[in-house]
């Protein structure tokens, strides 16, 4: 680890321009953040003209929007509606086709319909999303079975990842120890910097030999004392703008001794149980399988995204385990902030916010668990 | 039965399968025997299941209910309770099933070995139980008593009756019969399975429980049997949810920490058992 990130250089927006021009010409398709349609959305872009120049956002429990801002910086916003799981773990994926041939007595032929895309290149990934990239590599490669279609995508991918500067009021990552600054799973790590003028500047680190083979390409001068200092202050003046927070300790234990807590039925008779949450969440990795005929004799079986929230999702022949929306909201959160510890070994919310700012009804995950940890009837140390 | 498969690259792709027979067990369950066109031998342990589809049917989890000595012939026993089921009911003799597996955690056969065994079935829960009937026939004095409890909604829903009284005949096993609701023409026992257990004895130290059927059978079933001093940790449980991927990445048949598809399906009742009193958990 130390081998990287001890050399941190100052670069011009140009440079960063560079960078995006190199990837693409080593066959990477860049992916960042750009404006549409009042949100900020991850999409391929081309150049550095079409991320949010200048943009930033407001959010609140429930709300979203963006603002122009005063200055020139590309990554003055905080999380979005989209995250980058859509990439690696597309809403809806083909995972093969199979074939009947017209002869009933030859056995039909199954196309595993492995696509060779070209590499991915993330640009302008949080500190909160590569702990989420790094937990949803958890659940689709460490197995023990891989999920084939994930892996072909995670395995090229390459992360310029960005401190974050100007946290939302939904963010809540410092408590949950996954940023604001970026530790560690990136190629590049960049710190957008404004110094009191419209143009920021850039400092770059390596996170990655890959990562140290691009920055040697460009023009670059040894980051100085001072710059450092700046790279803090962001860091810190980020850290002060976050206000929710989820205590962690003993949290596991807290929602296990929960489970019949009166207060699931006060969010049940808020909560829509319209999957949001779910969706936007970078963590969230639910799917289920559909066969689709598509001609005559030939049929695709695709993987798309499901979510706890849906009534369906526990069908079985005897009816649906989670009938009520109490049951559903409960699984959802102790499955984030308790259960996915068992499995994982570590926890599945990363403390984007983007469940706060896109429930329609305002469901805050902090101030829940919060209520839950004050009203608890078993004590858990804190 | 050690040579289990390795995780194949892509886990979703499925293999086809030949019909080689289709046999009606009861109204509304079939058997279906299957053989892989590769030929290769399909190994797998008691208590596992396999992924099950008609060609753009959709897919179902179904126990292996076939002999584990014999990994040439794959056999399985559904009921038919919606589309998946009902798209594989409709395939006949020599047409194609996908299958992918075996999966999960089957039955702990090494525990129970020299030791008396108790089956206790409710219903469609006896096909994964039928593996150990084989071991027990295949290998006589695995076990050193077989005793199952085997209990259906009315008569027309036992399944393999002539088998187990074959076995029951070769005393390889000890059988007890229960149906909930008695036809005129029904000499044996009625009422739940559970009903049955009372009237059993059986060395507490040396005596194991494996059970398949519905929950709150399977409840009933380990209250009753604690009651006789049966210690928890002597009692199994093969637990069914909602499955889609079966290999623990689709998040649908999440039990608390648990995913019951690779956790289990088959989990020591010790562990489960305050999960289960937590109503729709
Ligand atoms: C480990 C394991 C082993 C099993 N072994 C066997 C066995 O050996 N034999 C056997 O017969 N069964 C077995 N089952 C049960 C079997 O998997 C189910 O009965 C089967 O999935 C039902 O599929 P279906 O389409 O026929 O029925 P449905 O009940 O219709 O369910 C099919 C799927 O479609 C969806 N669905 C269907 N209807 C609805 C609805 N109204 N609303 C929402 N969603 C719906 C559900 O997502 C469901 O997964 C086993 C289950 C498990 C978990
Ligand atoms: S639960 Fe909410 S805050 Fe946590 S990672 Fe998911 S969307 Fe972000
Ligand atoms: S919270 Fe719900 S949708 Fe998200 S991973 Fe857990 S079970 Fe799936
Ligand atoms: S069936 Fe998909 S996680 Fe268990």
């Amino acid at each position: 680890m130390a081998r990287f990130g001890s050399n941190k250089f100052k670069i011009t927006k140009r440079e960063l321009q560079s960078i995006l021009d190199a990837l693409k010409r080593k066959g990477f398709k860049t992916i960042g953040p750009t404006v549409s349609k009042d949100a900020i959305v991850y999409e391929e872009i081309d150049s550095l003209n079409d991320l949010p120049i200048g943009i930033g956002d407001e959010q609140e429990a429930g709300s979203y929007r963006l603002k122009k801002r005063t200055d020139a910086t590309l990554f003055g916003f905080a999380s979005s509606p989209h995250s980058w799981k859509q990439f690696l773990f597309p809403a809806q994926e083909k995972i093969f086709s199979i074939h009947q041939p017209t002869e009933k007595t030859s056995p039909p032929l199954i196309d595993p319909s492995v696509r060779q895309d070209p590499p991915l290149a993330f640009i302008g990934v949080r500190s909160c999303d590569l702990q989420a990239i790094a937990i949803q590599n958890r659940v689709f490669l460490e197995g023990p079975y891989s999920h084939a279609g994930y892996k072909s995508k995670a395995k090229g991918l390459f992360i310029l990842a960005v401190n974050c500067a100007y946290p939302s009021a939904t963010c809540f990552c410092s408590s949950m120890g996954t940023g604001p600054r970026a530790k560690s799973g990136f190629d590049l790590l960049v710190t957008e910097i404004l110094n009191g003028q419209k143009e920021p500047f850039y400092l770059i680190e390596a996170g990655s030999s890959q990562g140290e083979e691009i920055i040697a390409q460009i023009e670059k001068t040894d980051a100085t004392e001072e710059d450092l200092k700046k790279e803090k202050d962001v860091i810190q003046n980020a850290e002060k703008q976050i206000h929710r927070r989820i205590e962690t300790q003993g949290i596991k234990e807290l929602f296990y001794n929960n489970l019949q807590h009166p207060r699931w039925e006060e969010i049940a008779q808020r909560c829509l149980s319209c999957a949001n949450c779910t969706f936007v969440c970078p963590t969230c990795f639910c799917s289920t399988l559909i066969d689709i005929p598509k001609k005559a004799q030939e049929i695709e079986r695709w993987m798309v995204w499901d979510s706890c929230f849906t009534l369906n999702f526990t069908h079985t022949p005897a009816g649906s385990v989670r009938k009520s929306v109490l049951s559903r909201y409960r699984q959802w959160m102790t499955h984030k902030l308790a259960s996915w510890i068992d499995q994982f070994g570590i926890s599945g919310c990363v403390g984007c916010g983007r469940c706060i700012t896109w429930c329609p009804v305002g469901i805050d995950i902090t101030e829940e668990a919060e209520i839950i940890r004050k009203t608890s009837p078993v004590k858990t140390p804190s | 039965m050690d040579h289990l498969p390795d995780f194949p690259e892509n886990p979703f792709i499925p293999k086809p399968f030949v019909i080689e027979e289709k046999k009606r067990e009861s109204p509304s369950v079939f058997s279906l025997y299957l053989r892989p066109i590769d030929q290769l031998p399909f190994y797998f342990l008691p208590g596992q299941f396999n992924m099950l589809s008609a060609i753009g049917g959709g897919e179902a989890a179904i126990s292996i209910a076939s002999d584990p000595t014999n990994p040439h012939i794959l056999i399985h026993t559904l009921r038919i309770v919606g589309n998946v089921t009902k798209a594989l009911s409709k395939l006949d003799k020599n047409d194609f099933v996908l299958v992918r597996g075996p999966y999960g955690r089957g039955w702990p056969i090494d525990l129970v070995k020299r030791k008396t065994l108790i089956l206790v079935a409710g219903g469609i829960g006896l096909p994964p139980l039928l593996p150990l009937l084989y071991i027990a026939q295949k290998n006589k004095g695995y076990f050193k008593n077989l005793i199952l409890l085997y209990g259906a909604r009315t008569k027309d829903d036992l399944l393999f009756m002539p088998l187990l009284y074959k076995l029951k005949a070769e005393q390889i096993i000890t059988l007890h019969v229960s149906v909930d609701r008695p036809s005129r023409d029904w000499k044996g026992q009625f009422g739940t399975v559970t009903a049955l257990i009372p009237s059993i004895s059986f060395d507490n130290k040396e005596t194991f429980v494996f059970s398949c059927g519905p929950e709150i059978m399977m409840r009933f079933m380990a209250r009753a049997f604690i009651q006789k001093n049966l210690p928890k940790e002597h009692i199994f449980f093969s637990m069914e949810r909602n499955m889609k991927c079966a290999i623990g990445i689709c998040g649908h048949c999440q039990l608390s920490p648990f995913f019951i598809c690779k956790d289990g399906p088959v989990f020591p009742y010790e562990k489960i058992e305050h999960l289960l009193t937590v109503e729709e958990l």
